[in-house]
């Protein structure tokens, strides 16, 4: 009956097996040895974005996705080097009063992509922009160090009263709130760059388009394939024109890290931060050397909710701490790297007051494996304080997410083994356990802190009475005074011993117990040579270059 | 046959009411809200974003405006990509995932509908087997196991494909293969079970009887007539496949749609929730009204019609 149908069907799949080969590209790489000379070619191909930045308006931009094509593309008043340094950058000078509470930068020639000259006017119209409280910018308060900044943010001051003033095209004059003599290392941030006045002023969503998107950097947007890829171009009107080698960028957005990975495997990607390092990969690249680890000021922890018994006693924070063996889980869990934190302020944090970072300069508040008899009596004192004959059930929340689940699993198995405690867990979407633990409705739960700033202080007033970052509702007054006198004061010295008295009270008390340090992982080919990466995450392309491949 | 559509029309637009207003519900309801963020902002800022957007308005407020921007088509900016408007997002995205959405649709379609006859005509033996062994893994392994291993061996052992990406011909093949195997697997096993009902009809019998070439009874009569089910399966499947996979889009990096329904929710990003929604479940009430009309042109037995009884 179906001799005849056979044939068809055959005829068919044959159809269906040339087609798919049919369309065959083949491209053949073959990976050269590392040459110093420059590769004709200087178009360098990035995976560290996994989507489409959600703004390039420096008034929107508040992501690190973001934060990265700003870098290449823009440039502020100042800059910064790898170690954090000042660098003249828009601004070629800049002096400032006595208190350091004015300053006046003067400009040097640049000019936009456009071909419009940079001014001072550009800078005004940009903070001042930023300041509207019609533009709602999330960033704004980065601008209330201006005088009245932010009271024109409240809508309680005019937009003339706040303190920026261009004198001149070249000439900027600032007036903020307090003597401030950091204001310009402040500068470089994304915040606080420019936007050409004429061409914001003309098309509102100027930077949702690359025909419309206007530069003042190493490079400038050219091709901006919504969803799929940002291209960027040098920027032939930047006055450092002759230090950038580089002609193309390519950042293709990978949503998949094991996607991202095999691209880097075959060669379509150059590099990429850990966007294209799968998790279950990280621990095998970093022994092959494959991938790179660079220490991040980030720390990772567990914040217990002091309002709620028995964590309410500092004794039985403690003893939850110190039953844990932190070495165990950056070596067999996390596996990227990472570091067994002892305090709260993290690696690679500065220490002003000498040469040494901050984490050297002070005692070794908890060892990086457990010490599970001190744990088990602090725990039994604890409770007796609490008047309580038994542990109550606790539970330990986290967001739901593979690596945040397998820590606290291994933590859970460590309160069982080390103090005797069993713990039940509970994992919940993001913004559930953002409110959750906002509103105090936890017992102790997951935390994780990427500064704001390079300055341990960015680790310390979040745990200041009322603090709205604060979520272990802490509160002790000889902590809040010490940070005030940190605050208050533009002494670093006096500043940094204030700050470690402050974090030696709060390890003591322990609202939150430091778990790890974060690292950031990147791949990135030999022939890729000369790109900065900076102790805040920012990476610039501006000096970077590829060698013959 | 009009009155038919007109009814259909007409109880559409009530779904799409309900489905609206329970999306907007839902959407409130949930924790959280679209500026809920780990670093806590000036309550100022928040409150200037609130009111930028219209959420610093009572709660009966925002449902009529965001009617009344439903049914005026604008649903405004996103909130998380914010120099982009979901009409933007839609009208982009939607033509690469339905794209890519269709090519599988064809393939899926295709290879169930001859896998699962090739099953029943032969069935007990070899090619049922085979075939069958076939479609127990397509259903079993999810498309995120198949698209990384088609991606390593196709796509970067032996170099024969592109691994991801959008915008050339070849760069279709592996996402569309991924995305098409579950749903040949499907078909497959509906085609086969209802050609093996079909097969000992007594209409097929006498078909034969009357001397009909063999092939001529299989693709005029079998098939023709054990394809209800499939037909019935595709509209909501089609729906589905053409708005785009948020996986397969996630490994391919295709600038889909896929990724604005899981995303939007996550980001509380309440114009694409309503965005993605509403055009989701009007594409799927269309789909399923498609599949009705094309009852009537598969199977004339079928009568559409818009008055019960009559």
């Amino acid at each position: 009956m179906s001799k005849s149908l056979i044939k068809w069907l055959g005829i068919c799949m044959a159809l269906m097996l040339v087609l798919l080969t049919a369309c065959t590209g083949n491209e053949s790489s073959d990976a050269g040895k590392g040459n110093s000379n420059l590769a004709k070619e200087q178009v360098l191909n990035v995976g560290s974005m996994s989507s489409e930045p959600p703004g390039l308006d420096p008034l929107k931009a508040q992501d690190s996705a973001s934060g990265l094509v700003l870098s290449q593309m823009m440039e502020g008043l100042a800059t910064t080097d790898t170690e954090g340094k000042v660098l003249p950058g828009i601004a070629e000078k800049w002096e400032a009063n006595e208190d350091s509470s004015e300053f006046t930068f003067h400009l040097r020639d640049a000019k936009w992509s456009n071909g419009d000259p940079v001014t001072a006017m550009d800078f005004e119209y940009a903070w001042k922009r930023m300041l509207d409280p019609k533009n709602a910018a999330i960033y704004a308060y980065q601008l209330y160090y201006l005088k009245n900044g932010e009271k024109y943010n409240q809508g309680k001051a005019k937009v003339d009263d706040v303190g920026v003033k261009a004198v001149d095209d070249k000439t900027l004059k600032v007036t903020l709130e307090k003597p401030t003599p950091y204001f310009p290392s402040l500068t470089a941030f994304y915040a606080l760059l420019p936007v050409n006045k004429k061409v914001a002023e003309k098309d509102k969503n100027w930077a949702g388009e690359a025909s419309t998107y206007v530069s003042n950097g190493a490079f400038k947007m050219k091709e901006w394939k919504h969803n799929s890829k940002i291209v960027l171009e040098k920027n032939d009107q930047y006055y450092k024109k002759k230090k950038v080698k580089i002609t193309q960028i390519n950042f293709p957005f990978v949503a998949d890290s094991k996607t991202g990975y095999q691209q880097f495997e075959s060669g379509e990607l150059d590099e990429g931060n850990g966007n294209i390092v799968p998790s279950d990969l990280t621990k095998s690249l970093l022994d092959k050397k494959e991938a790179k680890a660079d220490p991040n000021p980030a720390s990772y922890g567990i914040d217990f909710n002091t309002k709620e018994k028995p964590f309410t006693n500092a004794k039985v924070r403690r003893a939850f701490a110190l039953a844990i063996d932190r070495k165990s889980i950056v070596e067999n869990v996390t596996q990227g790297g990472q570091e067994p934190a002892d305090g709260w302020v993290p690696w690679g944090m500065p220490d002003f007051s000498s040469d040494k970072e901050w984490v050297k300069n002070h005692d070794q508040y908890l060892k990086p494996t457990a010490e599970p008899s001190k744990a088990k009596k602090l725990l039994k004192e604890g409770l007796k304080e609490e008047g309580l004959d038994n542990m109550p059930t606790v539970t330990f929340s986290y967001n739901t997410d593979d690596g945040h689940k397998k820590i606290a699993e291994a933590l859970q198995q460590m309160w069982k083994k080390n103090l005797g405690v069993d713990v039940k867990l509970a994992n919940m979407e993001w913004k559930v356990f953002l409110e959750k633990k906002k509103s105090g409705d936890y017992d102790f739960a997951r935390t994780g802190w990427l500064p704001d700033y390079i300055d341990p202080m960015t680790f310390m007033d979040m745990y200041m009475t009322g603090s709205g970052q604060n979520d272990a509702k802490y509160s002790n007054k000889k902590f809040d005074k010490l940070i005030k006198k940190a605050k208050s004061s533009n002494d670093q010295d006096q500043r940094m011993k204030a700050m470690h008295q402050a974090e030696d009270i709060m390890m003591e008390d322990m609202p939150v117990a430091p778990l790890y340090w974060y690292t950031r992982v990147y791949m990135e080919k030999d022939y890729v040579k000369n790109v900065k990466r900076s102790i805040d995450g920012n990476v610039y392309y501006t000096e970077a270059y590829l060698t013959e491949h | 046959m009009l009155h038919f559509i007109g009814r259909r029309v007409v109880l559409m637009l009530l779904s799409l009411w309900v489905i609206a207003t329970l999306t907007f519900v839902l959407m409130k309801s949930i924790p959280g809200d679209p500026f809920t963020s780990e670093k806590k902002y000036p309550p100022q800022t928040i409150a200037n974003l609130k009111a930028q957007y219209g959420l610093d308005k009572s709660i009966p407020e925002q449902y009529v405006t965001y009617l009344k921007n439903l049914v005026t088509f604008d649903l405004g900016f996103s909130i998380n990509n914010t120099s982009r408007t979901v009409n933007d997002m839609l009208s982009d995205g939607f033509p690469i995932s339905a794209e890519l959405g269709g090519y599988s649709v064809f393939l899926a379609l295709c290879a169930g509908v001859l896998m699962g006859s090739v099953a029943a005509l032969w069935q007990g033996r070899l090619p049922d087997y085979a075939m069958m062994i076939l479609a127990v893994i397509g259903i079993s392994v999810p498309s995120f196991v198949l698209a990384p291993f088609l991606q390593k061996y196709l796509g970067l052992e032996w170099r024969l494909l592109p691994l991801a990406g959008w915008g050339k011909p070849e760069q279709i093949i592996l996402p569309a293969s991924a995305l098409a195997l579950g749903q040949v697997a499907l078909i497959a096993r509906l085609m086969r079970s209802s050609m093996l009902d079909v097969v000992t009809q007594d209409y097929i019998r006498t078909a034969r009887a009357k001397g009909l070439p063999p092939w001529r009874v299989v693709s005029r009569h079998t098939i023709r007539n054990a394809i209800i089910p499939v037909v019935t399966i595709m509209g909501p499947a089609i729906a589905a496949v053409l708005t785009g996979s948020f996986v397969i889009e996630k490994i391919f990096s295709i600038p889909g749609m896929g990724k604005y329904f899981v995303e939007s929710i996550t980001n509380r990003d309440y114009p694409v929730i309503m965005g993605t929604t509403i055009f989701y479940a009007s594409f799927l009430i269309l789909m399923n009204l498609i599949v009705d009309l094309m009852y009537g042109w598969i199977d004339p037995r079928i009568k559409v019609s818009g008055r019960e009884g009559s």
